[in-house]
């Protein structure tokens, strides 16, 4: 995980925020839509998520660690949400409810059984397939994003994987049709 | 098709199906520029690091005030005892010899007691 900045100016300057930013931007939205499943709330920690990034990330950090650093901060930030909004809502179940109708009514091209399927599963399951097949993110820095033991990463992904593949089937989501695309 | 896979097959389906979902979700609505984001985290910034160095620097002569107390009064102390030492030692010397040793044993765990009050009194004040 990036080292952290606390002291001093903002970690990044202007221009190499920039291309770090048009690195990483649309990815992140997309990670946060899926995970959260709405698109005003993807907006709003995506836009958090660089602020804090940039207020505490270390210049000296490699590309990958500040991606991951800027993965798990947004991770935390929504999260957090989550957590306040179940709170405020009635319980997780009727969030979880709300937020897959609220992702549907937004984004009505994508309501498709694909779609349905990947917001059946747990969020943290959602996160960890994600990060592991979108990202390509490896077991250690999954841990790091998500708040797991490196080993439970394993175990978690497998069985999420396994999850989600029985979802996949249930909704008649065929091989041909999904089939795996290069990176 | 998916009875016909074998279980690693799973992977490579749900890596596909995952690929194939990131690859549509895009944002319908501009995302903020970089620099919009860049200079809003520098006025976050600057509004973060001012007032914590004005507390600090308000705060230095209470802190300064706090320590010079807290020495003289040690220095008072000290002074004192040292002036008043014949006079304490003298009647604890008598006690000593006629009232025994558990007395003497009360008396010696006052400074005890005393040394442990300024210590949390230092330990409070860090």
């Amino acid at each position: 995980m990036a080292r952290t900045n606390l002291e001093g100016g903002l970690g990044l300057g202007e221009e190499e925020f920039e291309r770090f930013y048009a690195g990483t931007s649309a990815a992140l939205w997309a990670y946060l839509r899926r995970l959260g499943g709405d698109p005003a709330l993807a907006d709003d920690i995506l836009q958090e998520s660089y602020v804090k990034l940039l207020g505490r990330v270390d210049p000296a950090s490699e590309e990958r660690e500040k991606r991951a650093y800027l993965y798990r901060i947004a991770t935390n930030l929504l999260r957090d949400r989550w957590r306040q909004e179940r709170r405020e809502v009635l319980g997780l179940s009727s969030l979880l409810g709300r937020w897959e109708e609220r992702g549907r009514a937004a984004d009505a091209p994508l309501k498709v059984d694909l779609e349905s399927a990947f917001q059946r599963l747990e969020p943290r399951e959602r996160a960890i397939l994600w990060l592991a097949y979108v990202e390509g993110y490896d077991h250690r820095e999954i841990a790091g994003i998500v708040g797991v033991k490196e080993g439970s990463v394993r175990v978690l992904l497998f069985r999420a994987r396994k999850k989600a593949a029985r979802e996949l089937d249930r909704k008649e989501v065929s091989h041909e049709r999904y089939a795996p695309t290069g990176r | 098709m998916s009875d016909t896979l074998r279980p690693d097959d799973d992977e490579l389906r749900v890596a596909g199906a995952l690929r194939q979902l990131a690859a549509r979700t895009r944002s319908t609505r501009p995302l903020p520029t970089a620099g919009q984001l860049w200079w809003r985290a520098e006025v976050v910034r600057r509004l973060v690091a001012k007032p914590e160095e004005e507390t600090a620097r308000k705060l230095r002569p209470a802190l300064w005030g706090e320590r010079a107390g807290i020495a003289l009064g040690l220095a008072v102390l000290l002074g004192f005892l040292s002036l008043q030492a014949p006079a304490i030692l003298e009647p604890l010397w008598k006690r000593m010899v006629l009232g025994g040793l558990p007395s003497v044993a009360l008396l010696g765990l006052a400074p005890l007691a005393a040394a442990s009050l300024l210590g949390l009194l230092f330990a409070r004040r860090s």
